[in-house]
């Protein structure tokens, strides 16, 4: 007996000693989503790849939730604790600051990335080195009425001639038969549903990899601005300091606007409810397409933002491959097959795309391609700085919309007091 | 027997202070403190959006609290003519929009000043072009100054009433005695014994206007067209909280906390030239 329960402590000893816990923080569950007979129930899919990535490789894997809507000061506690999470699943816009070879891994060291999109992959790509594995991808797109165009006998042009010009042409059209062709949303300030516009144009509110500083002031984005200007001026928009992006999803689901930007998620909602409230009799024809180009361009991208999965680095070799390991299993296709077909996320591996569930509606399909042929642009971080970088864009917007500054005031203020503002949280 | 009183005031009050006025020392966030001196208040005077934000507050000062002093007086000295059943039932009246809670009567002025809503509802029925009560900056100021009025005036009322309820029956006797009418014994003898209600009534609501917030956030959650609902707590909130700032909040409450006691120390030498 004496032998058998040293053998038992022996065994014990050794896997207690080979084991590791790594630490897995998720920003949220994928749910079960009920009734979807086609769907695996999993309560949990994150967990349960976890869990299964955790067998196999003889590991305990701590999960632990955080809500860092407001900022990644959670994880920077964490981090100055001395216990930041070996792997971290959120939104990419909290990543850029840890996306360096002092915190995270260099993950095309460690995993296979053949199937993965390389559009998405250079977004967290850094000097050479992938610090990120998009896990899933939220777009957006130009939401529009095809009953309306019907309405007006106007087809939807082929994308190198959807132009802003054009759009002008198409805004004309539907306001002689008394419709908004779009949504300038100007309450408390121009939101990035309609700053869509100044990418469409070629601006960026930051230069690529580079988040320290805005660089808005541009010729493009004076283009942008003139244009927003234009589709206010000539009446083509509801009054634009009296709506928000709320307002813009309610005008277009009630069939007042022609167009609006939104995701699928919204419409997929909001017109069945408006069916109920009784607001509108039948759901019209519409889909997604991207946002009319300026002219001598070829596409606008589209707003969107990632999912992304980051691995944070040690000194311990053998503890880097399984972080990294557990960063591609929470980030394969697995993964990605409960956010494409459970939440609606898109997925960001090539050739993937289940179209059951969440992917099988029509709008989810609409939208599916916009990103990879349009680009994908996140406007602003997320993080204390950049809220109030944004707080200071919405001001100077809001006074431009109220013709109170030019076009050029706008641009130059707002990059000098927001550039103030970045410099001192460095 | 003092010792809970003090200890009460020292947790209270003494505790917050001390650790505030520490904090607005440094450039602090949740996670990092550095000694930053005088650095945090210098960049509070300078920040346009906190400077705004006073100037705000000054003019709802001044669009507030007189109405509100003068109605409210005006509400209980005619009150006190009446039976006392009769002004136990208007101030209970009066005060029903004070029981509510705050963000549940904003949002039901929200719905009632919306581009579509009940107001301008009527103002069409007369014919009357509808107003952006929550789009432009002056009808935004305006709506603030309604909502206030009319959850505020029914505890001033109740604070007025009290205090000419307080007064002694036997002063009205001697006047009449002497020959003077209702209207007399008001404005001769009740005013001038009202003016220490009066000042601290006008103090306590300029402090309570100086400190508004819940209204303005539920409102307009980025500050009202063109920053012109901003109020000084406004922009304290936002630096703490959403630009993780927490020095920096510091500084601006103390800044605040100085104003207000400007502020009192003005009522007093006004008190002391009354009397």
């Amino acid at each position: 007996m004496k032998r058998v329960a040293l053998v038992v402590f022996a065994l014990m000893a050794v896997v207690m000693g080979w084991s590791q816990t790594l630490t897995l923080m998720n920003n949220g569950i994928v749910k079960f989503w009920p009734g979807e007979d086609q769907i695996r129930p999993y309560v949990g899919a994150i967990e349960m790849i976890a869990d299964k990535y955790a067998q196999a490789n003889k590991l305990a894997i701590n999960i632990v939730y955080r809500d860092v809507s407001k900022g990644s000061l959670t994880f920077d506690a964490m981090l100055a604790a001395g216990n930041p999470p070996d792997v971290w699943i959120d939104a990419g816009s909290y990543m850029p600051n840890y996306m360096n070879d002092t915190y995270a891994l260099r993950l095309e060291e460690y995993v296979d990335l053949r199937d993965y999109r390389e559009d998405f992959l250079s977004l967290w790509s850094r000097n050479g080195h992938l610090y990120a594995l998009p896990l899933t991808n939220i777009a957006t797109g130009m939401a529009v009425n095809l009953s309306m165009l019907k309405q007006i006998g106007y087809t939807l042009p082929p994308i190198e001639q959807w132009t802003t010009t054009e759009f002008l042409s198409l805004a004309a059209k539907l306001k002689a038969v008394g419709i908004p062709a779009t949504m300038v949303m100007g309450k408390g300030g121009q939101n990035s549903w309609t700053d869509v516009w100044l990418y469409a144009h070629g601006a960026t509110m930051f230069k690529p990899g580079d988040n320290t500083r805005v660089a808005i002031n541009s010729p493009q984005a004076v283009a942008g601005l003139e244009f927003i200007k234009t589709l206010v001026d000539r009446g083509y928009t509801p009054p634009p300091l009296e709506v928000n992006d709320d307002d813009g999803v309610e005008l277009f689901t009630t069939g007042k606007v022609f167009s609006c930007m939104m995701q699928n998620g919204h419409s997929d909602y909001w017109f069945p409810e408006q069916i109920k409230q009784g607001k509108i009799t039948v759901i019209p024809e519409y889909t997604f397409v991207e946002f009319p180009h300026a002219p001598g361009l070829s596409h606008a991208p589209v707003s969107g933002y990632q999912t992304v999965v980051l691995a944070h680095k040690s000194r311990d070799e053998a503890r880097n491959k399984l972080v990294a390991g557990l960063a591609a299993a929470v980030s394969g296709k697995e993964a990605q097959w409960y956010y494409v077909t459970i939440t609606g996320g898109f997925p960001t591996l090539k050739n993937f795309a289940p179209s059951i569930g969440a992917a099988a509606a029509p709008s989810y399909k609409a939208i599916a391609g916009l990103a990879s042929t349009a680009g994908v642009y996140k406007e602003w971080p997320d993080g204390p700085q950049f809220a109030e970088a944004r707080r200071i864009w919405y001001s100077y917007t809001e006074q431009w919309l109220r013709k109170r500054i030019t076009t050029q005031q706008l641009l130059s203020r707002f990059e000098a007091d927001a550039n103030k503002v970045l410099a001192a949280a460095k | 027997m003092l010792l809970p009183a003090i200890g009460f005031y020292l947790l209270s009050f003494a505790a917050p202070l001390i650790i505030v006025g520490r904090l607005s020392l440094f450039q602090a966030d949740y996670v990092r403190e550095v000694y930053v001196g005088l650095g945090n208040y210098a960049h509070a005077l300078s920040d346009r959006f906190f400077l705004k934000s006073f100037v705000n507050a000054f003019l709802f000062v001044g669009m507030i609290v007189p109405p509100l002093v003068v109605v409210s007086y005006t509400v209980a000295s005619f009150l006190s003519g009446f039976h006392a059943k009769v002004q136990s039932v208007a101030r209970f009246v009066l005060f029903i929009p004070g029981l509510a809670s705050g963000i549940i009567m904003t949002l039901l002025w929200r719905w009632i000043l919306q581009r579509e809503g009940l107001i301008n509802l009527v103002l069409g029925m007369a014919g009357i072009a509808s107003v952006p009560w929550l789009t432009e900056a002056w009808p935004a100021r305006v709506s603030v100054v309604l909502i206030s009025l009319v959850s505020g005036i029914g505890g001033t009322v109740i604070l007025f009433a009290a205090s000419m309820h307080a007064l002694p029956p036997d002063l009205r006797d001697a006047a009449r005695i002497d020959g003077a009418s209702d209207r007399d014994y008001r404005r001769y003898i009740v005013r001038p014994l009202m003016v220490p209600t009066i000042l601290l009534i006008v103090l306590l609501n300029i402090v309570g206007v100086m400190q508004l917030w819940e209204t303005l956030y539920v409102l307009w959650q980025t500050g009202g067209p063109e920053g012109s609902t901003a109020s000084p707590v406004y922009e304290i909130f936002m630096t703490a909280f959403l630009f993780a700032k927490q020095g920096s909040a510091a500084a601006k409450g103390v800044l605040l906390m100085v104003v207000i006691a400007a502020i009192l120390a003005v009522k007093q030498k006004v008190e002391k030239w009354a009397r």
